[in-house]
């Protein structure tokens, strides 16, 4: 198996197999695994905003919308078919006590929500989803076989 | 915030640093009634996606307790205790008799009074820096109550990246340490202020020691 490439806060990756793509300790911000599994090329993006400021930027991983869009387009020039691009989604936890309990959308809730908008909007399946909780998530995406597997400070891995 | 902060300006910080770090530490040590000590208090400035680094890398598990800070100048406070040493830090506050605590905790394995103990502690640690920032810069500063989490770093601090994102691509970072040397424990202090604010503590110092 190949060694995982990390991502730091904000970055997005798009690769293919046997590559795998990971992020240690996601809380509030969002990962979303972008691939198409005849192809096995996908990207893993680490999204800390649901959209960009106004004034242009050049750090598309670090919102939903335009890290979708950069994924798409990225794994479409590497070989992957568009209609069979599907996405899997997972972190957006509510990490503090004082968050836990709160009845309004936290920053996490907000990049769900525009995550899952952003894959939508350009019909992109969503497969799977891991999303919300009050616990922090390791992630690797492997684009051998698609999977996602998660693991977090109370338990082992689990695969989506 | 463009560019990297004056050296000037990080010398500056870095005193401010260290005045909190002493008050938390001097607070602390009659909490425990141990003496405490300080360890070399740093300011930096770290790209955004940088900041996890701060504090050992995303994947290191720590007892964190975050709050906001209000006043004449905005920022965040993240207070981090190794997972090991959260049982280290309750048997000095609550002590339980014995065999005591073991191993690592998570945030499900603590009682409530354990909870209300380690916010607590990270009540007093946050007024007591904030107290000595104030006395120094003559402003007005107020925490938060503290949020309490034991996770990874990564999942800790990246609600500090996303407060910081939309007007920043970089953070200033005043990083301090204090221990306990009998039973090892060992608390970091990170404050992370707002840019809009910077100006506030670029402030000559005025104060008292």
């Amino acid at each position: 198996m190949t060694r995982a490439r990390w991502l730091r806060a904000g970055e997005l990756r798009v690769s293919e197999a046997p590559d795998r793509l990971a992020i240690h300790g996601l809380g509030s911000c969002v990962a979303v695994f972008v691939y198409d599994p005849e192809a096995r090329i996908g990207g893993l993006a680490h999204i800390l905003l649901p959209g960009p400021p106004n004034h242009p930027t050049d750090r598309l991983g670090r919102y939903a919308t335009t890290a979708v869009a950069a994924m798409v387009e990225e794994s479409i020039r590497l070989g992957a078919r568009r209609s069979a691009l599907c996405a899997k989604v997972t972190g957006g936890s509510r990490m503090f006590s004082s968050d836990a309990t709160s009845t309004r959308p936290t920053v996490g809730d907000k990049n769900i929500t525009a995550a899952l908008h952003a894959l939508e909007e350009a019909r992109i399946a969503i497969v799977a989803t891991d999303i919300g909780g009050e616990t922090g998530r390791s992630v690797v995406a492997d684009l051998a076989d698609g999977s996602l597997t998660i693991s977090t400070v109370r338990g082992g891995p689990k695969i989506v | 915030m463009t560019g990297p902060r004056r050296r000037a300006d990080l010398s500056r910080f870095r005193v401010l640093s260290e005045a909190g770090a002493r008050n938390a530490a001097l607070a602390l040590s009659q909490i425990l009634g141990r003496p405490l000590s300080l360890d070399v208090p740093w300011a930096r400035v770290l790209p955004l996606e940088r900041v996890a680094d701060m504090a050992g890398g995303a994947s290191r598990v720590v007892c964190a307790l975050s709050l906001k800070v209000y006043g004449e100048a905005r920022g965040s406070l993240l207070l981090l205790f190794s997972r090991e040493q959260v049982p280290v830090l309750l048997d000095l506050l609550v002590p339980r008799p014995a065999p005591g605590r073991n191993g690592a905790a998570d945030l499900h394995s603590l009682d409530e009074m354990e909870r209300s103990a380690l916010m607590e502690i990270g009540n007093i640690l946050a007024c007591a820096y904030l107290n000595a920032l104030s006395r120094l810069l003559g402003v007005s500063l107020l925490p938060s109550i503290p949020g309490l989490a034991v996770d990874m770093v990564g999942a800790v601090t990246d609600h500090l990246l996303i407060e910081l994102a939309p007007v920043a691509d970089d953070a200033v970072v005043l990083a301090s340490e204090v221990h306990e040397p009998a039973s090892g424990l060992r608390g970091e202090i990170f404050f992370l202020p707002h840019p809009d604010t910077l100006a506030v503590l670029e402030r000559p110092h005025s104060g008292a020691r």
